[in-house]
């Protein structure tokens, strides 16, 4: 079971009760970074506006037709 | 397709960007695209909200709702040269079949940017450019 999941010897999982079972699901363990502020500001300057632009983005999506319905691949929350 | 933390957290830090105009579009009635993110790209961009700009963290709870959210799977399928931390959404977007991961994050995907035929078919761009970029097909 552990070479069909892909789990190594010192694998981590996480465990969740779920009624009268304990769920294991394959996991990984993964510093979360914290933001630089000249990171911040690269992203803000980059997701800013030319002046028109917006307008012009929104012609341009209502000639298109609406995203297709597909099925995400295992999808939780 | 599938956003990185950095995307998340601009939407909820600016509100008038190009990351928030993803999701007004994709809470339309008639969307014309899908999002999506990995339980660590959303713990990623909270966090960061939190400490950097708490006052967004409520326009960012509104976002999550029209988020889908990826499974995270614990190995990467495909290798691709990333540093450790560009892995997990890497990983969630391949294994969630999404045909785009847009990303700011030029230091781990810049040298990725626009190549999808050395991305396994996934083409990672920033914000801006996919805005600008035909999709005839809108298999997003």
């Amino acid at each position: 079971m552990r070479r069909a999941m892909g789990l190594a010897g010192n694998a981590v999982v996480t465990a969740e009760q779920q009624g009268g079972s304990v769920v294991l699901t394959p996991a990984m363990v993964v510093e979360t970074e914290s933001y630089a502020d000249a990171d911040v500001k690269t992203w803000v300057r980059d997701d800013s506006f030319a002046s028109g632009e917006r307008e012009r983005l929104n012609q341009a999506l209502a000639r298109r037709k609406p995203a297709a319905k597909r099925a995400v691949k295992p999808t939780r929350r | 397709m599938l956003l990185d933390a950095d995307v998340l957290f601009a939407a909820a830090y600016n509100a008038f960007g190009k990351a928030t105009f993803l999701f007004e579009m994709a809470a339309r009635s008639r969307p014309p695209w899908r999002l999506l993110s990995s339980v660590y790209g959303v713990e990623e961009a909270r966090r960061n909200l939190a400490t950097k700009s708490p006052q967004g963290l409520a326009d960012f709870a509104r976002q999550c709702a029209v988020l889908e959210i990826a499974a995270q799977p614990a190995a990467v399928i495909v290798p691709l040269a990333l540093p450790v931390k560009g892995q997990p959404i890497w990983s969630a977007a391949l294994a969630a079949g999404a045909t785009r991961l847009l990303s700011g994050d030029v230091e781990d995907f810049g040298p990725h940017m626009n190549n999808p035929t050395a991305t396994a078919g996934l083409l990672i761009q920033k914000v801006g450019d996919y805005l600008h970029t035909p999709t005839p097909n809108n298999r997003c």
